[in-house]
């Protein structure tokens, strides 16, 4: 499921692990926002990689020739802060890709995010506080690539959780209630 | 006569240390991401957590070199 190289759906993996994590629990699904959320930021880092060029050939199709009259030395200092500045917007919007994660255990939903530059928030639900869950696609893109929201009602003194943008929604939803299911067979369980 | 080239100077100077400014300021970011890579790796442990340490300080080394470039050769 999604690419390889931007990883968005784990079915029971194994080597992957979260704080916290019980020592009876099994992560039973790990999943990121589709790869496919990422092309907006991936086209604008792309045209950011050919901007100077873009105002080096306005500079000179009007005529202005300002970027003639700047020495190598600035020249080069600039293209490099620009780059710099390029490269910054990608690692941001790549480690907030690859550190936002949805997991469904045995007994828990958790959500693990990277808020902002040092802010990390985890938020956890136990499967039997579930109350509903509903799925919702919503526009042509998401259409196209199969992906939408999944949001879990939990009880009134937990918040709900929302898995926003996540492959196959409906996938997603079918899994988090057979397991809540399998849950509530065992009456409850041993749950932290 | 002479004000013209002077005026110029002084210009260059203060545009070559903002630049070294940013370059710096991709260093403090660069440091910043080093310590998000390993607060997020904390929380979500996978194989490829080393490599994502690594990568961070080699990037975070890479800066250093750079604002240490641009005092000297900018």
């Amino acid at each position: 499921m999604g690419l390889d190289l931007l990883p968005d759906f784990f079915d029971c993996p194994t080597r992957i692990h979260f704080a916290d994590q019980e020592a009876d629990e099994k992560i039973d699904l790990m999943l990121r926002r589709h790869w496919a959320t990422n092309i907006p930021w991936i086209v604008a880092a792309f045209i950011g990689l050919f901007f100077p060029a873009i105002v080096v050939i306005i500079d000179q199709a009007a005529n202005l020739y300002l970027i003639e009259q700047l020495p190598l030395s600035i020249f080069n200092g600039l293209m490099l802060v620009w780059y710099l500045f390029l490269v910054a917007y990608i690692i941001e919007n790549l480690l907030h890709w690859y550190f936002n994660v949805y997991i469904v255990t045995n007994l828990h939903l958790v959500q693990i995010s990277l808020k902002s530059l040092l802010v990390k928030t985890v938020t956890q639900s136990r499967l039997d506080d579930v109350q509903g869950v509903r799925t919702k696609i919503k526009g042509v893109f998401a259409s196209i690539f199969n992906f939408g929201d999944v949001l879990v009602e939990t009880a009134a003194r937990t918040e709900d959780i929302l898995f926003a943008d996540v492959p196959t929604p409906d996938i997603v939803a079918d899994r988090i209630q057979d397991l809540q299911e399998v849950q509530e067979g065992q009456g409850g369980g041993d749950v932290g | 006569m002479s004000a013209e080239p002077n005026s110029a100077l002084i210009i260059w100077f203060i545009i070559k240390w903002m630049i070294v400014i940013l370059v710096f300021l991709y260093f403090v970011f660069s440091l910043i991401v080093i310590k998000q890579v390993s607060l997020m790796s904390d929380a979500l442990i996978t194989e490829v957590d080393p490599t994502l340490r690594l990568l961070s300080i080699i990037n975070s080394l890479v800066a250093l070199g750079l604002v240490a470039y641009s005092i000297v050769f900018i």
